[in-house]
């Protein structure tokens, strides 16, 4: 099983992969600067059957951000890839942006920072049920 | 090659002695030689064969002539070309072949070739077929035989015919250029008067040049007392031919409108005239003389041959005629100046007036009669320096001249006359006028003046006598009680001596203007007609007129009219008003007696009758004959006794006036009553006492008493009032109902008049007015009075006025018959009062209010309206529409919304309008209510405009606030998330390294965490540092201002950024003028322009060559930034919402942060600004910054 985390934060992705190796989430974690980069990641990972569980997705990010990436991903035109678990994981509190990524079937769930044992494993119980 | 060729000949004449030697000889050698020999000259002959047949068919004539230069051989060519059968040709000297002229030189050429031995060519004409001559070359090779001797010469010929033209055009264009260079110097450089020379000298090179038989020059005008100003040629009796006038018109009207004419186009009958009598055996060619399109005469020539003119004799004819006619122009010119040469000099010699010259400042030319009217002769003093002549001048004079002469110069006028003294030789000072003639060239400077002088002293004298005379007489006129006018025979004032109140215009001078145009039109005619009539017969005019003056109103005039000079007449006037208005008084009495209805007498003391009138002949029956003279007791009764008429008449004698009613009888019998008054009149003429008689026939009034008796009877019975008032209006009769109305009895009114009685405080003056205009009309009329009764109560009273006529037509009485309407009146007044006070109302709002008609044109507007439309009255907006009021766009809208309104019938309440008006913007809340007539049809509709400017502006006022409120809030709310976001992230990560650490075991993890929570701790505070920035924007309200270049800052920025525009060799561009500055905050102001300028460089496209363009434009209200690059770009649309955001990038740019655009932005609108962007990803973007002017 791997998570895809998608930050721009290169201290934060850090942190998290420390995080989710020490309390032993998952084998492997693909990381993603911004939006593109993980939309590139994810065909690659489709392509090669090695697709990622779940997607870890910050909010705030130069070049393309989680709502563009989220849109895009919508309109994916690989079905299983369209059909990915997204948690969003951001600094943001603003309500707005909680309603907002609601919108989207894909989001499972919204995380405030810091990443927690408690919440990556909830992560990972709600993807094994 | 022409050597070897003779050689060739000279040898061929021994092959015949070599063939007998080489049989004869027997020496092998020898033969072996010759036949060598032999063989090489059978080669040549074969070749000379060839050759000769060569000659033969040659395409050149080829002719071998003999030693003497007779013609031995012909080819065909050469018989052909000459004409000539070669028997025919055969022993004559070839040279008979070549046209005459050339034989001489031919001869020469041919000996040269015989002694010398030399071949010859050359050119010559030749005599050819038809007798026409031709050019030919001709190659001239002499026959020497081996012995050294000449034995004739073969001569080619070519024709060169063909080519003739072309070198003849060449040759002869050069000569022609020569030619003319020739002529034209000769002109150039010609005295006029020599003309006639030249022009012959060059005739006679024309003609010979071109071999011309006969050249003529023709001139209109004589030269030299000749028409025929030259000739050339053979036919010398061309002199005596003498051209008809016929022929000469001929000419003129066809050379003017061609260039030549040619045989064929001449006239037969000057043709053959010309022949005739000119000995030529060819036509001439006519060529025009014209110069500046004047047709001064002709050429004519005969060409030598028949052939076409060439074209190079035409030009050269052309050129050659245009100089003549120069020349006959130059020497016509030169006759006329010297005409006027002598014109002068006689002027300069004998004329009384002086003639000076002036050029470059002084004095060339003085005439004797110039120095003669200064006293001096023409030996005495020849030069006089422009000093002296300046010191003649009177002192008083001098300066002003000097002034007066330099002005003329300036303002480059080219005649000037001045009056000024100068002194003369015998120490006084005479008057002089000077007409000075200024010649400028063409710069327009002065080149010279010509200054005629004359004595005008006499003149000045003469004048100042006149003018002292003048003033006498003048003097004596201002005494004269009468007005004067001097008038020129055409009416015009000349003159005149009045009293303003006395013209007819008194704001103006009446000199210079027409009688006829100030008099009235009849007057002005009779005026008219008495001048004409006075300077007729000289004899004096009396005009009499009236005229009604502003001031003195209508009086009359007696104008005597009088000749005063040749051309003008003087009239005196005089007021004559009192005389003609009494005897007018006069006049009027007479036939107010005369014609009067009563009888009048005058009769003396001794009662005899010295006047009766009219009206007593006709009713006495009497003749002036019979009564003037007689004492008929025109008083007596017939029913008195005579002592009772030797009463009356002591009574009267001694001055008492009688009155009396008698019974009188007329002539044929008839009685009647009279009423009499005699009146004495003392102070007659005569000296005594005179009577005045006046008598009226009463018979029939006392008849009409008794009639009104009975009409009265009735009248009294009547409700409505009755008054009979005499034509004087005064009350003769009233009714009961008058008396039961007005509380007046017959007796306290009879005599009285109705107004005196009636009429009170509140009647209408007006209303009064037009009674006594209507009883002056002697009509019956109506009309509504204000009366008032005896004790004071008014009533408004319905009043008919009927007119009562005597047998004789002459308005006797009125009866006026009056009905009470005062309650009708009232209550019409009521209902007026109602309407003044709703206008009143109206008139009061402050709203406007208007009625419009169905063609939307107001018919009520209130004073409000008025005073909105800037009028001053109803008038200026009754019938007006909107569209005279509002602009059309307005209009437009208010007329579609009447026309709704008048369809549906539904009212338009509250609209809201906006109208530009000058005070400023107005809103108006508009309702319009359909009118309906009584029977519901809508008839126009009620318009009410409330104004709502305060209220509204109040609206938007707040609108704005509330926007203002919103964009905080937006912009709190940013703020907050910004903090929430980028404080809490750093936190987040803090706390997460701290959980790590607590967790971790490992040292190496440990020491790796550390240094993240390091670099983590250091972010953070960069953050928090933005952070500072931007709360210290959003907080600063008061920033320190200051002048700011802009270029200067501009400049400033793009060194601080030279590194990267080095790097990325990006061309800047400033459009910036260099003075533009303004006040601003210079940290902000600083960091906007360093975050536009750094971005535009950074998010270059890589694609392009980076360029970004700096723009500062001044507006009247504000400045504009604008940042323009032609680098990544973006799509607006998409990123408009998180644009100026904070952590927002939008390029796929690795050093994309996102800062600087939020700071950029929340330091512009700190100062005021705001800002906007266009831009298209990979085209580039534009920033605009808009900068309003602070008020200082």
């Amino acid at each position: 099983m791997s998570f895809l985390l998608v930050d721009d934060d290169i201290i934060f992705r850090t942190i998290a992969m420390k995080q989710i190796e020490l309390f032993r989430i998952t084998d492997e974690v693909i990381q993603a600067e911004n939006g593109r980069e993980a939309l590139r990641k994810l065909t690659e990972a489709a392509k090669s059957g090695n697709l990622p569980k779940a997607v870890l997705l910050d909010l705030n990010m130069p070049i393309m951000n989680g709502w563009d990436f989220l849109t895009q991903l919508e309109e994916c035109e690989i079905q299983v890839v369209r059909e990915l678990p997204v948690w969003v994981v951001t600094s943001s509190i603003s309500t707005d942006d909680a309603d907002k990524a609601r919108t989207f079937k894909q989001v499972k769930g919204l995380i405030n920072k810091p990443l927690s044992k408690e919440n990556l494993e909830l992560i990972k119980s709600a993807l094994l049920n | 090659m022409l050597s070897d060729e003779s050689q060739i000949i000279s040898e061929s004449t021994t092959r015949a002695s070599l063939e007998g030697i080489l049989e004869q000889t027997t020496c092998q050698n020898t033969k072996d030689n010759l036949s060598v020999a032999l063989k090489q000259l059978k080669r040549d002959e074969a070749r000379l064969n060839y050759l000769e047949k060569l000659v033969v068919h040659d395409n050149d004539a080829t002719i071998e002539l003999d030693d003497k230069g007779h013609i031995l051989f012909m080819n065909q060519q050469a018989s052909h070309l000459f004409e000539l059968s070669e028997e025919d040709a055969i022993g004559k000297p070839f040279f008979k072949l070549t046209v005459e002229k050339d034989y001489l030189n031919q001869v020469l050429d041919f000996h040269k070739t015989t002694y010398e031995g030399i071949p010859h060519s050359g050119e010559t004409f030749f005599q050819g077929l038809d007798n026409i001559t031709f050019l030919g070359h001709y190659v001239n090779r002499p026959i020497i035989g081996n012995d050294g001797e000449f034995h004739g010469s073969i001569i080619t010929v070519k024709n060169l015919t063909e080519e003739q033209n072309k070198r003849e055009a060449l040759v002869r264009m050069q000569e022609a250029l020569r030619l003319q260079l020739e002529v034209s110097l000769s002109f150039a450089n010609m005295i006029p008067k020599n003309c006639i020379p030249v022009i012959n000298k060059a005739i006679d090179s024309f003609g010979s040049f071109f071999d011309l038989k006969q050249v003529v020059v023709y001139s209109n005008t004589p030269i030299n007392d000749s028409l025929w100003l030259a000739h050339y040629g053979e036919y010398n009796s061309i002199q005596t031919f003498q051209f008809t006038d016929a022929h000469l018109l001929w000419l003129e009207q066809h050379l003017h409108k061609n260039t030549y004419i040619t045989e064929k186009q001449l006239s037969e009958e000057l043709l053959s005239s010309y022949l005739q009598h000119s000995g030529a055996d060819r036509t001439p060619h006519f060529f025009p003389l014209i110069n500046q399109g004047e047709y001064l005469g002709f050429l004519a020539f005969c060409s030598p041959t028949n052939q076409k003119l060439s074209q190079i004799l035409l030009d050269t004819v052309q050129l050659f005629a245009n100089n003549i006619a120069g020349a006959i122009q130059l020497f016509n010119q030169d006759k006329e100046r010297k005409v006027k040469e002598e014109i002068f000099e006689a002027f300069s010699q004998f004329s009384s007036d002086g003639l000076a010259i002036r050029k470059d400042g002084r004095y060339t030319y003085l005439s004797p009669s110039y120095l003669k009217i200064l006293g001096y002769s023409h030996d005495e003093k020849m030069n006089f320096s422009r000093e002296e002549l300046y010191n003649l001048i009177h002192p008083f004079d001098r300066a002003a001249t000097k002034q007066f002469l330099n002005n003329a110069v300036l303002e480059r006028r080219k005649e000037v006359l001045w009056l000024y003294r100068i002194l003369h030789k015998n120490g006084h000072y005479i008057w002089r006028e000077d007409h000075f003639s200024f010649i400028y060239n063409d710069f327009g400077e002065l080149q010279e003046t010509f200054l005629v002088a004359r004595d005008v002293t006499d003149r000045v004298h003469k004048d100042e006598e006149l003018n002292r005379k003048e003033r006498q007489a003048q003097a004596l006129i201002e005494g004269i009680p009468d007005l004067i006018f001097r008038l020129d025979r055409e009416g015009k004032y000349l003159y005149y001596k009045a009293r303003k109140e006395e013209l007819i215009i008194q704001d103006k001078s009446i000199i210079g203007k027409n009688c006829k145009e100030l008099l009235p039109r009849k007057i002005a005619l009779e005026v008219e007609v008495a001048i004409e009539r006075l300077f007729r017969s000289g004899e004096m005019q009396m005009v009499q007129y009236e005229l009604d003056l502003p001031e003195l109103g209508h009086r009359h005039y007696e104008a005597r009219m009088v000749l005063s000079g040749e051309e003008e007449i003087t009239a005196l006037v005089r007021d004559i008003t009192s005389d003609v208005e009494s005897k007018k008084e006069i006049t009027m009495l007479h036939s107010a007696i005369e014609n009067s209805p009563m009888s009048v007498i005058v009769a003396n003391q001794d009662l005899k009758i010295t006047y009766v009138n009219k009206h007593f002949l006709t009713t006495s029956g009497h003749t002036k004959k019979d009564i003037i003279g007689s004492k008929q007791p025109v008083f007596k009764s017939l029913e008195a006794s005579d002592d009772d008429y030797k009463r009356i008449i002591s009574k009267i004698q001694i001055g008492s006036p009688w009155s009396g009613e008698i019974l009188s009888e007329n002539k044929v019998g008839e009685q009647y009553w009279e009423s009499v008054l005699v009146t004495p009149l003392k102070e007659s003429a005569e000296g005594g006492t005179q009577f005045l008689i006046v008598k009226q026939n009463i018979s029939e009034i006392k008849a009409l008493n008794r009639e009104l008796r009975k009409l009265s009877f009735v009248a009294s019975k009547t409700s409505d009032s009755i008054q009979i008032v005499d034509a004087d209006l005064h009350i003769q009769w009233i009714n009961q109902a008058f008396t039961n109305l007005y509380g007046y009895t017959l007796e306290e009114t009879r005599g009285k008049t109705p107004s005196s009685v009636l009429y009170g405080s509140d009647t209408n003056q007006e209303d009064v007015t037009s009674i006594l205009e209507g009883i002056a009309k002697q009509k019956a009329f109506s009309k509504v009075m204000l009366h008032y009764t005896k004790a004071g109560d008014a009533y408004w009273m319905d009043c008919n006025f009927t007119p009562v006529f005597d047998h004789e037509g002459i308005l006797e009485k009125y009866i006026i018959v009056e009905r009470d309407i005062s309650q009708l009146v009232e209550a019409q007044k009521r209902i007026r009062s109602e309407r003044n006070l709703l206008g009143t109302i109206i008139d009061h709002l402050p709203s406007l209010v208007f009625l419009k008609d169905l063609n939307s044109k107001r018919t009520l507007v209130n004073q409000a309206d008025i005073e909105f439309q800037g009028k001053k009255n109803a008038s200026e907006l009754i019938g007006k529409t909107d569209y005279d009021l509002y602009p059309t766009h307005l209009a437009d809208r208010f007329k579609k919304q009447d026309e709704e309104i008048i369809k549906t019938g539904n009212p338009v309440i509250n609209s809201e309008v906006l109208v530009n008006h000058p005070d400023g913007k107005k809103w108006f809340l508009l309702s319009k209510i359909p009118l309906k007539s009584a029977d519901g049809e809508i008839n126009g509709l009620l318009g009410i405009g409330k104004e709502v400017t305060d209220i509204k502006e109040r609206e938007i006022e707040l609108r704005e606030s509330i926007g203002v409120i919103g964009d905080q809030n937006k912009r709190l709310k940013e703020f907050t998330y910004i903090v929430s976001h980028n404080i809490r992230s750093h936190a987040a990560n803090l706390h997460s390294l701290i959980k790590l650490l607590e967790l971790s075991t490992n040292e190496a993890d440990r020491q790796e965490y550390l240094s993240m929570l390091e670099n983590v701790s250091s972010n953070q505070l960069k953050t928090l540092d933005n952070l500072n920035k931007i709360i210290s924007i959003q907080g600063d309200t008061n920033m320190d201002l200051e002048y700011i270049r802009v270029k200067e800052i501009v400049v400033n920025t793009m060194e601080v950024l030279q590194p990267e525009i080095i790097r990325s060799s990006t061309k800047i561009d400033l459009h910036i003028p260099s003075k533009s500055g303004l006040y601003s905050n210079r940290p902000y102001f600083e960091s906007i322009v360093l975050n536009l300028c750094s971005n535009a460089i950074k998010y270059r496209n890589p694609e392009v060559h980076n360029k970004v363009e700096v723009f500062w434009t001044e507006y009247e209200n504000n400045y504009i930034l604008k940042v323009k690059d032609n680098g990544l770009g973006f799509d607006v649309e998409r990123y408009k919402d998180r644009l100026f955001g904070m952590n927002q990038t939008f390029h796929n740019h690795p050093k994309a942060r996102g800062i600087g655009l939020f700071l950029v932005k929340n330091q512009i609108e700190a100062l005021g600004g705001s800002i906007s962007v266009q831009s298209e990803p990979t085209v580039g973007s534009i920033f605009t910054v808009e900068f309003q002017k602070l008020k200082s």
